[in-house]
């Protein structure tokens, strides 16, 4: 009985010193061979693409898709203007609009992003829509969801097919990737994206809009306008706006972006998305 | 008088299969379980993140590298025990080797947590053995022994593990069922020629055993990391067993005439029953209550030193707990090959045997080297590996007496494993 005692005790100290000193850095864990197998290879991003398909399909069963397609061809235009930019020249980004009043936009691997009608009411100039896809942009080319569930290409060495002879775990791959397609459709609809990687989508959103030419506050603008709107739906996806506005106001002053005058483009949006929403 | 040592010859014998049991409620480390495990000699429980930690420390697959991944083992286990000078300087020598699926496991996030599912087999024992001794009773006497025994303890359930404070602190629990069969059969016979009788005399008895155990496993773990570089885990388990059931049956047949014939090689023999007896058993034994504490510092990507303590409740009415412990490190040559390697005791429960006292329990204390190399892919893990433990001691194996044998053993467990990331 004592030495129960005393072996519990011993967890319970454990635990309880564990809730006041940690390590600062978990990467400690990772070993040579999982930096070996961080490097994207041409299968890697086939699959990233592919996943990206399966998860567009999904967002595209959920709410229809545009069907206006000289505002189609508009946001391309916009959404193609910054991923020139966005140093992922093996993909091909396509930008469509969603038949939705609510304001958000989803991107998925491999170079799909939409936007709703919601969002792009609430814009002022075409800087401001640049914005909005730059952040989906960089989500993609950051492989923010790629990163987070792990999707990787097929392993065609000769080892791995004696693995998988000993282990049998082909249909464990196929089940694997459709339950990752699942969880990414509740990071785009329920949980959303680490806070971590919403705040690097928009230090590399606003890089993004100053190397294609517009105004580099699109971004803060466009969040402060959202985030006093009361009626706003972004909310349950992203994180509170105060704070990432607060974030990005610090990179801009960081960057020396804040007192840029780019071109906000607004007579374009204007003619472009009027009598369109 | 020669019927006298003929049937204390016997009686010697019935008792031997009952006293010396190979396998193993003796020991705690007798298979090691999961390839990075077994390589690094059982000091897994700060590192355990892939499916073999759901074994040896659930909180750690939180930790592992990819969200899904599954792990499988398969295992040669040959062990070999001597016991010296059993009976007129002959050695009595048991072997066992068994080809069994040793582990595999699986894990893959679910909710804010990772689920796991485990299979592992703690204990195999497959033991088929024929010896004969001579001259024990006298000279052209002839003791023929036949002895089967299987043994396997299983360990199958599901793990969920959780992280706090982003990944720094880890909890997680399996919950194992557990099931151990056990059955023995044990043909002994005894032949000697009577001068007085003219003939020669056999006495044959057999022996079977079966037992069968139900229960429950529960592992909780905890892991952190106070440090950078640095994990420190620790677990307490215990088996409870809920059920428990064996059978044993003997029987004892002798006074068996001979009568030659034509043919010298052919007999004739008129057995008659002399004993049998048939019992059965409800008995559920009491587990002792486990406690590990592990450490692990991770250098370099390429190199991890881990050592672990593994205390345990104490049994056999002894006082002190006992300690066994096992030091490990793993070394990436490149990112694609790394060697394991790792020292460990595998220590029994038993107390020392006093020279005062006969039928007592065996004490056999191993000793236990590991090494494993493993070839990595992107997304696959290949492993070759094997343990060899060297073990001695002190045992009574002739029931009733209080003659002590000194007893060698040795054990080696050859593995091929492979993991796959996906």
């Amino acid at each position: 009985m004592k030495k129960t005692l005393f072996t519990t005790s011993a967890l319970l100290l454990m635990l309880h010193t564990s809730a006041t000193v940690f390590a600062e850095d978990e990467d400690f864990r990772k070993r040579s061979h999982h930096h070996a197998s961080d490097l994207v290879t041409e299968s890697d991003i086939q699959t990233e693409i592919k996943f990206g398909r399966d998860v567009a399909a999904r967002i595209l069963g959920k709410y229809p898709l545009s069907l206006d397609s000289d505002l189609t061809r508009y946001v391309n235009l916009v959404g193609k203007s910054i991923a020139q930019q966005a140093g992922r020249p093996e993909l091909v980004f396509r930008f469509a609009v969603l038949e939705a009043d609510f304001v958000n936009a989803y991107s998925a691997p491999g170079g799909y992003v939409f936007i709703s009608k919601g969002a792009i009411k609430k814009m002022q100039d075409e800087s401001e829509l640049a914005a909005a896809l730059a952040h989906e942009v960089a989500h993609i080319t950051q492989r923010h969801i790629v990163k987070e569930f792990k999707i990787k290409g097929k392993d065609d060495s000769s080892t791995s097919g004696l693995t998988k002879l000993i282990g049998g775990s082909q249909d464990a791959a196929r089940v694997a990737f459709n339950q990752a397609v699942d969880s990414a459709m509740k990071v785009l609809f329920e949980r959303g994206y680490k806070h971590e990687d919403e705040i690097n989508a928009d230090q590399e959103a606003i890089l993004l809009l100053a190397a294609s030419s517009y105004d580099p506050t699109a971004l803060q603008r466009y969040l402060e306008r959202i985030h006093k709107s009361s009626k706003t739906s972004s909310h349950k996806t992203h994180p509170p706006s105060t704070k990432r506005v607060n974030a990005v106001a610090t990179l801009l002053r960081e960057e020396g972006l804040d007192k840029v005058k780019y071109t906000t483009a607004k007579e374009r949006f204007t003619t472009s998305v009027k009598g369109k929403l | 008088m020669l019927k006298a040592n003929f049937k204390s010859g016997i009686l010697l014998f019935w008792c031997l299969s009952a006293t010396a049991s190979h396998a193993d409620e003796y020991h705690y480390n007798n298979i090691l379980i999961g390839d990075r495990a077994s390589g690094m000699g059982g000091a897994y429980v700060a590192i355990s993140d892939d499916p073999s930690g759901l074994y040896y420390n659930p909180a750690g697959i939180e930790h592992a590298a990819s969200s899904n991944l599954s792990g499988s083992m398969n295992a040669f286990h040959i062990t070999n025990t001597k016991y010296h000078n059993v009976l007129n300087g002959g050695d009595w020598e048991r072997s066992s080797s068994v080809l069994l699926p040793n582990f595999f496991g699986v894990i893959q996030p679910l909710g804010k947590g990772t689920l796991g599912f485990s299979y592992a087999v703690t204990d195999a024992i497959l033991e088929d053995q024929d010896q004969t001794f001579y001259d024990i009773a006298q000279q052209g006497s002839k003791f023929h022994i036949n002895f089967n025994n299987q043994d396997t303890t299983y360990n199958i359930g599901p793990s969920y593990a959780l992280s706090l404070f982003s990944k720094k602190l880890n909890i997680g629990l399996s919950v194992y069922g557990h099931y151990r069969v056990k059955e023995q059969i044990f043909n002994q016979l005894f032949e000697v020629y009577s001068a007085a009788d003219t003939k020669t005399l056999y006495e044959w008895t057999n022996s079977y055993f079966h037992s069968e155990e139900y229960g429950v496993k529960p592992i909780l773990g905890v892991m952190i990391s106070p440090f950078d570089k640095l994990s420190l885990g620790a677990t307490i388990s215990k088996t409870i067993l809920l059920n428990a059931s064996s059978q044993t049956i003997k029987a004892k047949i002798a006074d068996c005439s001979t009568v030659t014939e034509a043919d010298p090689n052919k007999h004739v023999c008129q057995l008659t029953p002399i004993e049998r007896s048939q019992t059965s058993s409800d008995y559920v034994r009491d587990l002792p209550l486990n406690v590990n504490i592990g450490l692990a510092y991770f250098p370099t990507p390429a190199l991890v030193i881990s050592a672990d303590t593994n205390i345990y409740e104490p049994l056999w009415g002894q006082k002190l707990p006992l300690v066994n412990a096992s030091v490990g490190a793993e070394y990436y040559v490149s990112g694609g090959w790394a060697l394991r390697s790792g020292f460990f005791s595998n220590l029994a429960n038993t107390p020392v045997l006093k020279t005062t006292k006969s039928s007592q329990l065996e004490k056999i204390d191993f000793f236990g080297l590991s090494l494993s190399v493993t070839r990595f892919t992107r997304s696959t893990s290949l492993s070759f590996g094997m343990t060899q433990q060297f073990g001695a001691g002190k045992a009574q194996v002739v029931s009733g007496s209080s003659a002590m044998q000194n007893v060698s053993a040795s054990t080696t467990t050859g593995f091929l494993s492979a993991s796959y990331s996906y």
